[in-house]
């Protein structure tokens, strides 16, 4: 094993003190391999070493781009250490994307195969290592082989169980974990701890992607836990400072933890008792540090099991009692754990109560010294708030903010800005508290926290004349905080009128108190209080010469929005009438109810830093609320990553938004200008009777004949269309195109689906179609039942060009668009059939008249039958000028109904005779229908 | 799953360093990452956490003599973490007697080699001292 020549550079290395002498031995060494490998002719020890000393350099931190073809040829070797040296090669210095990868394949293959099983450890090391596609595809079926294998030895199993892991995190679609679950399960029971480690994670993964089908597991976990914990079965090398296979009891329990709790009570029990063991086992006096971490190790997942379970079980009481010991801990790794797992406790708990015990102890865990303590309490205190508690934590929170750490503020601001407003029960002591906040603060308040603030007060009357006060207060203090002079600008402009009575609130009072601080503000800012300024304008006429004075001089500013602005307000204050003014300054209405743009906030910042948990800091209705928001995005995500598969229809009328409308009013967005209509049902339902755009017959009724076309043009917009029609389904491709010159925003559309007719767009339309560039949306139909209205599409947008615009029109899907022709049926088996289906109620007939000046054209007729996917038979009715055709129409679930018909011209009078006969008399009602409107009218 | 192991000296050298896939953490941005951590990790005295947060990766950290054992992870039991930092090093002890500088330095291949053994691409293969010893020829 040793070299000598590697022993002296590493020694040169280090010898090295300074950076420039390190980089110029690392050269000359470099140099010196390179011309080696060019010579060629070395051994297998030659090359090992060299290799060796390449390997020392990149883990330096030195860029190495030669070697690897040496490390390819040392995998070849027949000696294991050379072997060895050139996989420890190839996973450093390759990746997965690396072309030379191919070169290795083979020689992994080959040694995965080999009797050897040391050899098959070092090629499942390469693969799970730096497996790729082309990997996963050609060795997956051998690393599955040697898993479940009888004849492997267990050190190569458990390889060979994680290797498979690495393949299926990278490439889910080669491996086919659904097949193999009996096999991999049974596998957990395997007596070697080190197998069933490595199963029980493979397990892992695959029950996370495939719940259903590894459902065994939880049985097979349990038995483990209990076998361990109970029948203390083990070999005894697993013992860990006292304590069996930490490792594995924690990875059992967490996997029952990605399960539902069990329905069957004796499981149940089993659990508990389990627990209990943990938890009793908690109880011995460790004998050393290891032995305290891996006891808590198991004790807390074991704790994070039981709250999963059930938070009001007797387990978890005694664990709130451990954990409120924990807390307060000398240890600070026991602390910082204690405080996680009480916020998941808390997260959880029905009641709060045991937690509240620990209140004090909490709140000092504010000012612990590690700053990760202190981010855990926070967030216990965040979730155990509740409206008994409320006041002390608030105020406890700002209190503390004051000397918090910079990095923490800006979520503590959020966090208290949420209770504040969640646990208020008297208004004045919200605004107190939000000013208060606000004012202390200062930088760290979010632009979300003052359009919330702003939102709460507009809303609610009670508090404006309280709000508008306690602002103008603030104001008036020397401080100069931003936020502060923009919420006091917009309640002011907005309620100042409410206080203008009482005294030190007169008008020039509050414009003088506003206007003090205009000159420090950003041009923002200032740009708001012009606006509050022209409200004042509108509000207190006595003022105006004060204000005017400002706006005048602003007319001169530099920055165009101030400018302009300026120059607006000054129009508008000095019109002649006061009518104009008033209409724009009219009482802001009230904002939309929605969620939270503050929790929406927090979420997001947890999202970016937190790993994934089961559950989110915030109380039980915010965990209720994320399972509820993850359901329904997970549906959502199943039905746009399976765009060829249809979803079931939903129970009621649903509608296919776009989606992305939804997303949108996640956003914050003070204004309320999104829509709301969309997401409310009730509005659908009304909606649904809204009259369609004019102007959009021509279109509809000539693509129900065609597969392709213009549906729809204005002077804006054009929509093109195009669709395929297979049986029950179709697919059509929507084109929109932007006329204009103007990009049009807030582009979305909004498609009509029922039960009968589902339509479901696979992704959601772009939100924003540039001038003159069209965006496409794709939709999926399918038939399930007879209809009869086709679907509308709802379209809104607003451009500079149009202003908001709204569109509603109908989609050409009728009843027909499911009707394959069929062309080869003879005389005989056509007048069989019709006199099998009958007359009334099957039959439909009409007698109507042609709506065409010029006469019935044979021809044109002709068209429209066949537009209508009939299949015309020629031959079959003696009079050659009668039609008669034949088709079936695909209805999904309600079957296929053959569908035959008869239309009869009579060219003198200008009269048709149109008969239609099918097994349903649905159909055949509505097959009249279509074709005598488009007869009537069309031809 | 373990992201990444890192074994640093008190001047914040890396000297062993094993990320496993998939990784967040870009191929040219892990040695500045690596300092980052490094320093923070030294920084941080007796009294505080050994398991704390570092730019949204859990971290586990214990410290040997002159040699700083760092392990990132996410989704897994943080006590487990520690614990397994405390077993990776028994198992060197014995393959490599005593676990300094040094010695991880002239037995780098070694050390992989072991690692590997304990950790297979961030999953922990085996718990078991004897058995974690490899075959070495």
């Amino acid at each position: 094993m040793s070299m000598r020549g590697l022993t002296v550079f590493i020694a040169d290395i280090r010898n090295c003190r300074v950076r420039e002498l390190e980089e110029k031995r690392i050269n000359k060494e470099m140099a010196n391999i390179r011309s080696k490998f060019k010579e060629g002719n070395l051994n297998g020890y030659q090359k090992k070493k060299y290799v060796c000393k390449l390997l020392y350099m990149y883990i330096l931190g030195w860029d190495i781009d030669f070697g690897h073809m040496e490390a390819v040829n040392l995998i070849a070797s027949t000696k294991y250490s050379e072997k060895q040296i050139g996989y420890l090669a190839v996973t450093l210095l390759f990746h997965e994307n690396s072309d030379l990868v191919r070169l290795v394949v083979n020689s992994i293959k080959k040694d995965l195969d080999d009797m050897n099983e040391i050899y098959n450890c070092l090629a499942l090391h390469a693969i799970a290592n730096i497996g790729g596609r082309e990997m996963a595809e050609t060795l997956a079926l051998d690393v599955h082989r040697l898993l479940i294998s009888p004849t492997s030895r267990s050190f190569v199993q458990k390889k060979a169980a994680l290797t498979m892991l690495r393949l299926f995190r990278k490439h889910p679609d080669v491996i086919p974990a659904t097949d193999w679950a009996d096999r991999v399960i049974a596998l957990m029971d395997e007596y070697d701890l080190g197998v069933a480690l490595s199963v029980t994670t493979l397990v892992m993964a695959f029950a996370q992607t495939f719940p259903e089908e590894y459902k065994g597991c939880y049985v097979k976990a349990l038995q483990r836990l209990k076998r361990i914990l109970i029948d203390r079965d083990f070999s005894l090398d697993y013992i860990y400072y006292k304590v069996p296979t930490p490792w594995l009891q924690v990875k059992c329990l967490r996997l029952l933890q990605y399960y539902p709790p069990p329905e069957d009570a004796a499981v149940r029990n089993e659990i508990n008792e389990l627990l209990q063991v943990i938890v009793n086992n908690s109880q011995d006096t460790p004998k050393n540090v290891q032995h305290n971490n891996a006891q808590n190790a198991v004790l807390f997942e074991a704790i994070n099991l039981a709250i999963h379970l059930d938070s009001n079980s007797q387990i978890c009481m005694q664990a709130a009692v451990l954990l409120g010991r924990f807390i307060s801990s000398k240890e600070t790794n026991v602390r910082y754990l204690g405080l996680e797992t009480m916020a998941h406790l808390a997260a959880c708990a029905d009641s709060l109560e045991p937690i509240k015990k620990h209140q004090e102890t909490i709140i000092m865990s504010l000012r612990d010294k590690d700053i990760s303590v202190r981010r855990r309490g926070l967030d216990l205190l965040y979730s155990m708030c509740d409206t008994s508690n409320s006041k002390v934590i608030i105020s406890e929170l700002l209190r503390y903010l004051q000397i918090a750490d910079y990095t923490l503020r800006e979520e503590m601001v959020l966090k208290i800005a949420i209770l504040t407003e969640k646990f208020a029960t008297a208004y004045s002591w919200y605004v107190d508290i939000i000013l208060q906040l606000i004012s202390t603060a200062g930088d760290h308040v979010g632009e979300e926290v003052w359009f919330r603030v702003v939102q709460i007060v507009t809303n609610n009357e009670d508090l404006q004349e309280y709000a508008a006060k306690t602002v103008l207060n603030y104001l008036r203090s020397p401080q100069y905080n931003e936020t502060m002079i923009k919420v006091g600008g917009y309640i002011l402009g907005e309620f100042g009128h409410l206080i203008a009575n009482s005294s030190g609130c007169s008008p020039i009072e509050q414009f003088t108190a506003v206007h003090s601080k205009f000159s420090l503000c950003s041009l923002q800012t200032r740009a708001l209080l012009l606006t509050t300024y022209v409200k004042f304008v509108n509000l207190f006429p006595e003022i105006k010469s004060q204000v005017l004075t400002v706006f005048n001089q602003y007319r001169h500013v530099l920055d165009s929005e101030l400018q302009q602005r300026a120059c607006e307000y000054m129009a508008i204050s000095t019109l002649p009438t006061d009518d104009m003014l008033q209409t724009v300054c009219e009482e802001m209405p009230p904002f939309p109810e929605r969620e939270s743009t503050l929790v929406i906030k927090l979420n997001q910042k947890q999202g970016d830093t937190e790993d994934k948990r089961v559950w989110v800091i915030g109380g039980k209705e915010a965990n209720l609320e994320r399972r509820e928001s993850m359901k329904a995005r997970m549906s959502s995500i199943d039905s746009i990553s399976t765009p060829t598969s249809f979803t079931a229809p939903e129970p009621r009328p649903a509608t296919t938004t776009n989606g992305n409308s939804h997303m949108m009013s996640a956003e914050p967005d003070l204004l309320g200008l999104d829509d709301l209509s969309i997401s409310t049902p009730n509005n659908v339902q009304l909606s649904s009777n809204d009259v369609p755009t004019p102007g959009f017959e021509p279109g509809y009724h000539k693509l129900q004949r065609a597969a392709e076309g213009v549906l729809f043009e204005d002077m804006h917009l054009q929509i093109g269309l195009k669709s395929e029609y297979h049986g029950h389904l179709g697919r059509l491709a929507l084109y929109f195109g932007n006329k204009t010159g103007a990009t049009l925003q807030n582009f979305t559309t909004q498609i009509d689906s029922t039960e009968a007719l589902t339509v479901i767009s696979p992704t959601p339309v772009a939100n924003v179609v540039e001038a003159r560039s069209q965006v496409q949306q794709l939709l999926n139909i399918e038939c399930n039942e007879f209809f009869r209205e086709s679907p509308g599409l709802r379209i809104s947008y607003t451009s500079q060009a149009t202003g908001p615009q709204r569109l509603f029109i109908k989609l050409p899907v009728v009843l027909t668009k499911f009707m394959e022709p069929i062309q080869s049926m003879d005389g005989n088996s056509f007048f069989q059939r019709w006199k099998q289906i009958g007359g009334a109620p099957r039959e439909s007939q009409v007698v109507f008249k042609s709506g065409s000046q010029s006469g019935i054209s044979i021809e044109s007729v002709r068209n429209i039958l066949d537009g209508y996917r009939f299949g015309l038979l020629d031959d079959v009715d003696p009079n050659p000028s009668n039609f008669v055709g034949a088709g079936v129409v695909h209805g999904g679930k309600a079957g296929k109904v053959g569908a035959l018909l008869r239309l009869e011209p009579n060219m003198e009078q200008h009269m048709y005779r149109l008969t239609v006969r099918t097994t349903s008399e649905i159909v055949s009602e509505e097959l009249r229908i279509i074709l005598e409107r488009s007869l009537t009218y069309d031809a | 799953m373990i992201s990444f192991i890192l074994i640093v000296n008190k001047q914040s050298q890396t000297r062993f360093s094993k990320y496993s896939h998939p990784c967040t953490i870009q191929h040219q941005q892990r040695s500045d990452f690596e300092l980052g951590l490094s320093r923070e990790c030294i920084q941080r005295e007796g009294h505080q956490n050994y398991i704390f947060n570092y730019h949204g990766v859990g971290i586990a950290h214990r410290r040997y003599a002159s040699l700083y054992f760092i392990l990132g992870f996410a989704d897994e039991n943080p006590f487990a973490m520690l614990e397994l930092i405390q077993f990776c090093v028994e198992c060197l002890e014995e393959q490599v007697d005593r676990v300094s500088e040094l010695d991880i330095l002239f037995n780098l291949d070694k050390v992989h080699v072991i690692m590997d053994e304990i950790i297979l691409n961030g999953m922990l293969v085996e718990s078991n001292r004897k058995r974690a010893a490899p075959q070495m020829t």
